[in-house]
């Protein structure tokens, strides 16, 4: 099995423990990953609204990078899915890529349309499958309550096939269960995070995100898992901030999809990268390994 | 797929509909489940998504691009899942701030669209502390407390140092000359 890999930007910046849990899965299920190293940022809406134009062609040069190595490409963040996926079906239509293309011979690149864009919670479920993920699982979560917290792009993606219900996603919960642990579920956990207006309007990220983090813990989830790093950034490194806007204490870890399921393999924390947040992880750590002991 | 834009209808409803992804806006019935879905309307009721079509569709050019509620949209899409006549609100709301951006309006909204533009240009990624800091300006930076220091404590800041693509020739060619 094997991908081309598209981390993103913010994988490789300040959540690169998203990065190192991401290979260190990949390794355990035998998938080759194939790092995109000359790709470019997707452009995150942000390109896609200063130069529309110029964002298709950067994220149709990606997809030509991921058709050259004859895989389809690998992300691990819902928002540079929702813009390399939404370039793709636009280049399914012959004369935008043939307009595009025009564009990427300056650069003598082509994209022929080949490619499918795929986030890792997709990959787990429908390429994995359930069956080989199962069997890679060494330490089950146990009883830890895990609630989901999908992130906007991977469910809400206009110009995309969607993946799954919108309003009814299943997958995260579906791959908390086949770990060991125990799906949370809540209101919020298809809610927005604020992300995208973080650094235009903090104080209605804050209350987003301190909203939604406050009803994962009244329903009682121990950790939180995402599989966008946007999400992860605003719930980890904003939580204190978050606090103040929600009123009350949260405390509540914030985990990487890729270092729930790493967890669950039995891969090592500090290969994880769990250390590298701003709210403690060691509660969910020791659980973990409490239950080993009572395994043993 | 595009419903026809009434040739009498206001020049910016036109210009709107004229746009890749605002095409949908002629179909919008005003019927408001893309407001009542809306998690910025909940805390901030000066971003209506709805009145924001309409006042559109009557034409108010400079009210709405001036308007600096306009970037307070999260691209959550709640609205777009949720649209009963597929108008896709949101990306109405792209199609907005693209013009906005292109005639230099100023405020938070656009400088972020500018620096973040900026940074894929100068490096083909985001340097996420350059975009923040030219986001948010040195006040805004200071107003973030002691969480950089906090951050730095656990190994979770991002980079300072420059990480320029190779290719990064390739990029620039392929965007426009620069941003507006």
């Amino acid at each position: 099995m094997k991908y081309a890999y598209y981390p993103g930007c913010v994988a490789l910046d300040s959540c690169s423990e998203l990065d190192d849990a991401t290979r260190a899965v990949a390794a355990e299920l035998g998938i080759e990953l194939v790092e995109l190293e000359e790709a470019s940022c997707c452009g995150a809406g942000n390109l896609q609204e200063v130069d529309p134009e110029g964002a298709l062609a950067l994220n149709a040069r990606t997809l030509s990078m991921a058709e050259a190595v004859g895989a389809d490409l690998l992300t691990v963040c819902a928002t540079c899915q929702l813009y390399l996926a939404r370039a793709s079906e636009e280049l399914k239509d012959p004369r935008t890529r043939e307009r595009v293309n025009a564009r990427l011979a300056k650069v003598g690149k082509k994209v022929e349309g080949r490619v499918t864009v795929k986030h890792l919670v997709q990959v787990l479920l429908e390429d994995v499958g359930p069956r080989k993920l199962a069997a890679h699982v060494r330490r089950p979560l146990g009883e830890l309550a895990v609630g989901a917290f999908y992130g906007c792009h991977l469910l809400r993606a206009p110009g995309t096939k969607a993946f799954e219900n919108p309003e009814h996603p299943t997958s995260i919960e579906h791959l908390v269960t086949l770990l060991g642990g125990r799906p949370v579920d809540y209101g919020a956990r298809t809610a927005c995070c604020g992300f995208h207006v973080l650094t235009v309007r903090e104080d209605l990220a804050m209350k987003m995100s301190g909203q939604g983090l406050a009803e994962a813990k009244s329903a009682g989830a121990q950790a939180i898992a995402t599989p966008c790093p946007l999400c992860h950034l605003v719930l980890d490194v904003y939580q204190g901030k978050a606090e103040k806007a929600a009123g009350e204490r949260l405390d509540v870890p914030i985990l990487h999809l890729s270092q729930l399921v790493g967890l669950a393999f039995g891969i090592e924390p500090a290969k994880l990268g769990l250390k590298r947040h701003m709210v403690s992880t060691k509660a969910v750590v020791r659980s973990l390994h409490e239950l080993e002991v009572v395994k043993a | 797929m595009r419903t026809p834009v009434r040739p009498d209808g206001p020049a910016f409803w036109r210009e709107v509909a004229a746009t890749p992804r605002g095409g949908a806006i002629a179909t919008c019935i005003q019927c408001g489940t893309c407001t009542s879905s809306c998690p910025v309307e909940a805390y901030d009721p000066s971003f209506n998504v709805r009145r924001l079509v309409a006042r559109v569709k009557l034409g108010l050019r400079e009210d709405v691009l001036s308007d600096e509620a306009l970037w307070a949209c999260t691209r959550c899409f709640a609205c777009v899942a949720r649209c009963p006549k597929d108008v896709q609100p949101g990306e109405i709301v792209e199609a907005l701030r693209s013009i906005a951006l292109k005639e230099h309006r100023q405020g938070a909204g656009p400088r972020h669209a500018v620096a973040f533009a900026d940074s894929v240009r100068d490096n083909g990624r985001i340097s996420e502390a350059r975009v923040t800091i030219e986001s948010i300006g040195l006040s805004g930076l200071a107003r973030q407390g002691a969480l950089p220091v906090r951050m730095a404590l656990r190994g979770k800041s991002p980079s300072l140092r420059r990480h320029r693509l190779r290719s990064i020739s390739e990029i620039r060619a392929l965007l426009e000359e620069e941003s507006p």
